[in-house]
């Protein structure tokens, strides 16, 4: 499970994960992710597209970075997750609680509505 | 560890070192059926996801023992059967959090479990000599 960072322009971070977000993957990234999230206290984009797999964990990692994000008044969204991922997102109700967007364009338009 | 005619058999020492070498080898044994990537996705969270929640839960306060697995393959169907002699728990009863519809009200507790029974065809447990048996049956298909 690796991780990578950048910021975009007009203050978006965007942290993409790549790999399997099972138990392993999620807590080998924990403390970087929740870190990398709630440091930048604005507004994060979170690319799935390299992410295979996911389950309960990696969905409580998103959860807790985007909990913590969120209590510095900042904001979250995910973007381009692969269907099977997508899947199992949504069977969880995971867009109820943190916006999904297709690309990463369409993830800096939900940040702006 | 053995792969008998009737399908894989394993012992799993219920730990977290044991759930990656469990998925190999069952992703081993499925290889040549040629399941649908649904499929084998769905095999992999139900047995991330029963097994992480009989390693954290099973055996509090007692030994731990293994964990029996077998995965067996039929025309249709990929089922998978877990049975432990921890704690009497039915994870079907106690897989229905209520949904939150705010960040604020996220508990995710009881997740996991939920998607199993989302993802899988049939799910059913039983108690039986002071045994869990569990059973989920994942569509060859998705």
């Amino acid at each position: 499970m690796d991780m990578a960072t950048r910021d975009l322009e007009s203050d978006v971070r965007c942290i993409a994960l790549t790999g399997r977000l099972d138990a392993p993957g999620a807590d080998h990234i924990d403390t970087a992710f929740t870190a990398a999230a709630v440091a930048s206290g604005g507004a994060v984009l979170v690319d799935l597209s390299g992410v295979s797999f996911i389950a309960s964990m990696g969905i409580r990692l998103l959860i807790a970075g985007a909990r913590g994000l969120h209590a510095k008044g900042g904001q979250m969204v995910l973007f381009g997750a692969q269907p099977l991922v997508y899947t199992v997102l949504d069977q969880a109700a995971l867009d109820q609680i943190i916006p999904l967007a297709g690309t990463q364009q369409e993830a800096l338009e939900r940040l702006a509505a | 560890m053995t792969d008998s005619a009737a399908g894989l058999r394993l012992q799993v020492v219920p730990d977290h070192t044991a759930l990656e070498p469990t998925r190999l080898a069952v992703l081993a044994y499925l290889a040549p059926y040629a399941l649908s990537a649904q499929a084998v996705y769905a095999v992999e969270l139900v047995l991330e996801e029963v097994l992480t929640n009989q390693i954290k839960y099973a055996f509090v306060g007692r030994v731990a023992s293994a964990v029996a697995l077998s995965v067996d393959v039929d025309a249709g169907d990929v089922v998978i059967a877990f049975e432990d002699d921890g704690h009497a728990f039915d994870p079907l009863q106690a897989a229905e959090p209520p949904w939150p519809s705010s960040i604020h009200q996220a508990q995710v507790g009881g997740l996991g479990l939920v998607l199993v029974q989302r993802l899988a065809k049939a799910t059913c447990y039983e108690r039986a000599a002071e045994h869990n048996r569990l059973t989920v049956t994942i569509d060859r298909g998705g």
